[in-house]
């Protein structure tokens, strides 16, 4: 019977899951039929009104005003969900530079098309804290680059058909003056983005190793959202940054190189009745598949960010559990400044974001510390988890009739040997199955920690999104991985708190023999 | 030099004083009832003894050691000190034999199996051997009690502390209790027992204290309290528990709650079933069948009927007095008393009464049978 009951939970489990799939999919397979492809738009100018899809955090929108009368706005994680606003008819445009947007309808051929008159030329730098004598350094080496023709090199690789020869040269030389950190977006191909085994890669990524070897710097090259680039360097996070269009505003936060590559925004539109989608659903799906999971073993992307998803939960949950303890302590040892000190650091806690808090300690706290981004998570969970965790303890520490101490009391145990062995395995009876729901909850939670450099599960999905310029499948992808990683956890959890619930124990004295 | 001594006990709240200055003396081997109006300090001052509450002053000595002391082991004091609660308070994580097992093991350093066999011993003793291996949820308010009492026996306390033991229990549950403290009592264990129930302290106690107001007002022999009390208060009190009484400041009275609590009553005195069936049908007569009628008939509102019972225990000596002075002066002219009452209701009546008086007219005085 029970067998049977858990082989129709999981029936229906995988049915719900293909009815996601499946509608999800349906969308981009259902316009295989029609090859004759005609965009939505044939001019820039018919543009004008229309609503316009850009990356987070950037300025082209300011280009595009310039060109166009009464746009409306947009922002996105990357070019890849623009695409997907796109298709879906939610946006009429995305822009992005013209070499960005070459790609991105190359990867979704029939569904969007690239109107063939630029925008707008527009020019990108790398960009150091205000003063770094490493500006000097760098726009010397550019202009020297320009000039031997090694930006016309790296141009013409980078932005070749070909992936094959797209490759890093190796760190091989000596670096006397040590290591520069180098914060870049990874999602801008293919200036900035992730290869095989999740390496950043691209012309800005090549470019600044280059100019590395000749200042006699290794390079500790990290991905970060967009948004979050100019606060990474401008906290000492990095000692450089790019590369990014130079606006009066950035340039008062940051110091713009000079340019690195002249060139040009583009504007993608969606093309009606198109499609090329072959073989049908299936076909579409296992293509998705390869492109998702197996094309440059990008699954390892995904294994590597659960396992960063995993550590960053379990270490804050088992830190964060004693935490709660810790306050459960402070609040029963009855010292009126300990409980406020408690009450103050659970009211905080519960009325910040955890989003801003991570933040905080990353940029602020932490600041000016070399401390990696999975530590700082770490902390930023324990704190979460340690406060919630808390409050459930203590709501059921609380709860204990206050006759079961008095009790304990008038036997001869101390007040501690009484909380010990009376009130806290009562309380724990009661707290521990709303304890490990909290737990479940903290690991979805963790899907934030992108916003500090973290590559966790989501984070993962979110660069191969924008290598595949598929936003469905690796977002489906994701929310499967997190829905079974969960379903797995709360099954386990339940497991342990069977076992530690001592009303399921047998009813026997052990060690004792009956007279 | 007496087990316990008290002297000039005080205790103070911010805004209530429940102990003013408490003088006592315990011996060894008695067995002290405290009995006393509610919220008059009797939980307080076994509270004090152990120091669950701390003293403003005074002076508590337990076998010669000041319990007041900064410098004295309360621990090791408390395991002199056995104490049952209101509300049992078994472990709920620890099976019944463990709750008897878990202090003495932890803190009389005694084996798992010593520990165990003296558990089944105690158990035996409360009659509830065979619920060893039950979990306590699964007893019932009285069974837990009794566990409650063995499990405070189980640290072989030379005195041992009881605060209201049978208050939460339902009334059937109460006599399991009381036989099993009062078993206790006969062995020679010094006990201390704030209790409600009139029939233990005076069969049971070698001593009774009486407290109102935060002071001991009388101490003395069960025979002393009980029958010949010295001070008047005492004397108040001891009625006021031994009577039942009932207002009637309305036309519609509710006759559900009055029926309740004269069945309590009637239960706390140890009468009989019949007994209580009688006295019942004759206020449900008299008010609700004669005077509120009458009342209704005379544009009476507020017919401030007044119902007294009293009764010795076991069902002797059952008097019940019914003032109606103010429903009968409505219909003046009209012979009053019990003569207006129909034949049906009267015949009703005095088959349940002895005799019946008039002590001046409106006020009746019933002999219940």
């Amino acid at each position: 019977m029970k067998r049977q009951a858990i082989r129709r939970r999981l029936l229906a489990l995988i049915a719900a899951l293909l009815a996601v799939v499946s509608l999800v999919g349906l969308p981009t397979t259902a316009r295989a039929e029609d090859a004759a492809a005609e965009p939505a738009y044939q001019t820039l100018d018919e543009l004008a009104g229309k609503r316009f899809a850009y990356v987070n955090g950037s300025v082209y929108n300011q280009r595009v005003q310039e060109r166009l009368e009464g746009t409306e706005e947009d922002f996105y994680p990357s070019l890849a969900e623009c695409v997907a606003a796109v298709e879906a008819g939610k946006e009429d445009a995305a822009v992005q530079l013209s070499y960005c947007c070459q790609l991105a309808v190359n990867r979704r051929p029939g569904t969007v098309t690239l109107l063939p008159e630029p925008i707008a030329d527009v020019s990108e730098g790398f960009f150091f804290p205000k003063g770094s004598a490493l500006t000097a350094q760098f726009n010397e080496l550019i202009a020297r680059f320009s000039q031997d023709g090694t930006l016309d090199e790296l141009e013409a690789k980078w932005v070749a058909p070909d992936e094959s020869g797209k490759t890093l040269p190796d760190q091989d030389w000596d670096a006397p003056n040590g290591t520069l950190k180098f914060a870049t977006s990874g999602v801008i191909e293919p200036f900035s983005y992730v290869g095989e085994g999740g390496v950043p890669k691209g012309y800005d990524v090549e470019l600044a190793l280059r100019i590395a070897r000749e200042l006699g710097y290794h390079l500790d090259v990290f991905t970060i959202p967009m948004d979050s680039i100019f606060a990474s360097v401008d906290t000492g996070k990095a000692d450089f940054g790019g590369t990014l269009t130079q606006t009066p505003e950035r340039a008062s936060v940051c110091d713009f190189s000079d340019t690195v590559m002249p060139t040009t925004i583009s504007v993608i539109v969606a093309t009606e009745g198109g499609g090329t989608a072959e073989g049908g659903f299936f076909g579409g799906m296992a293509e998705s598949f390869r492109k998702t999971f197996i094309e440059e073993d990008r699954w390892q992307l995904i294994v590597g960010g659960l396992g960063v998803t995993v550590l960053i939960s379990v270490c804050a949950g088992a830190l964060g559990v004693l935490l709660g303890f810790a306050t459960v302590l402070a609040r029963r040892s009855g010292v009126r400044w300990v409980g406020k000190l408690v009450d103050g650091y659970q009211a905080l806690m519960g009325g910040i974001p955890l989003v801003v808090v991570l933040m905080v300690l990353y940029y602020v706290v932490f600041g000016s510390l070399d401390v990696a981004g999975e530590i700082v998570a770490i902390i930023a969970f324990t704190l979460a988890f340690g406060s919630t965790a808390g409050s459930t303890m203590w709501t059921a520490v609380d709860g204990i009739d206050v006759i079961q101490e008095e009790t304990g009391l008038a036997l001869g145990y101390t007040r501690q040997e009484v909380f010990r062995k009376i009130i806290f395995p009562q309380a724990r009876q009661q707290f521990t199955p709303q304890l490990m729901g909290q737990f479940v909850s903290l690991v979805k939670d963790t899907a934030i920690v992108g916003y500090i450099a973290v590559q966790d599960l989501t984070r993962a999905g979110d660069l191969i999104r924008a290598r595949t310029m598929d936003a469905f499948f690796p977002l489906i992808s994701t929310a499967i991985i997190y829905f079974l990683f969960c379903r797995l956890l709360a099954w386990l959890l339940r497991r342990v708190a069977a076992r530690l619930d001592v009303t399921n124990r047998p009813r026997t004295i052990e060690g004792v023999i009956d007279k | 030099m007496s087990l316990i001594e008290i002297s000039h006990l005080r205790k103070e709240y911010p805004n209530v004083t429940p102990l003013k200055d408490v003088n006592a003396t315990v011996d060894e081997g008695e067995v002290i009832s405290i009995i006393g109006p509610s919220g008059t300090g009797k939980s307080t001052l076994i509270r004090c003894l152990n120091r669950l509450e701390t003293p403003t002053s005074g002076e508590i000595l337990v076998d010669g050691v000041n319990m007041c002391d900064p410098a004295t082991d309360l621990s090791k004091m408390r395991q002199k000190m056995g104490m049952v609660f209101q509300n049992y308070a078994l472990f709920g994580h620890k099976l019944v034999v463990e709750n008897l097992m878990m202090a003495p093991m932890d803190l009389l350093g005694l084996s798992k199996q010593e520990a165990y066999d003296q558990a089944l011993d105690l158990l035996d003793k409360v009659g509830l051997r065979d619920k060893a291996l039950s979990w306590p949820h699964e007893l019932s308010g009285g069974q837990r009690q009794r566990v409650a009492i063995a499990r405070g026996l189980a640290m072989r306390p030379k005195i041992l502390l009881f605060d209201e033991p049978t208050s939460a229990l339902d009334p059937q549950m109460v006599s399991e209790v009381l036989s099993v403290i009062t078993g206790l009592a006969e062995q020679g264990l010094t006990m201390l027992v704030v209790t409600h129930e009139m029939r233990f302290a005076r069969d049971a106690s070698s001593r009774v204290f009486y407290m109102d107001r935060g002071e001991l007002w009388e101490a003395g022999p069960p025979e002393q309290i009980f029958e010949h009390p010295v001070r008047q208060e005492t004397h108040d009190f001891i009625f006021r528990v031994r009577s039942w009484e009932w207002d009637v400041d309305t036309l519609a009275p509710d006759f559900h709650a009055m029926e309740a609590s004269l069945v309590a009553y009637c239960q706390r005195q140890f009468m009989g079933r019949h007994a209580a069936n009688a006295c019942l049908l004759i206020v449900e007569e008299a008010v609700g069948n004669q005077l509120l009628p009458y009342a209704r008939a005379h544009g009476v509102t507020d017919p401030n009927i007044h119902v007294t019972f009293y009764a010795g225990e076991g069902g002797v000596d059952m008097v019940m007095d019914v003032d109606c002075r103010t429903v009968l002066s409505a219909g003046v002219g009209e012979a009053p008393g019990v003569h207006d009452m129909d034949q049906l209701s009267l015949s009703l009546i005095t088959a349940h009464c002895e005799r019946w008086e008039l002590l001046e007219p409106g006020l009746v005085r019933l002999y219940v049978r």
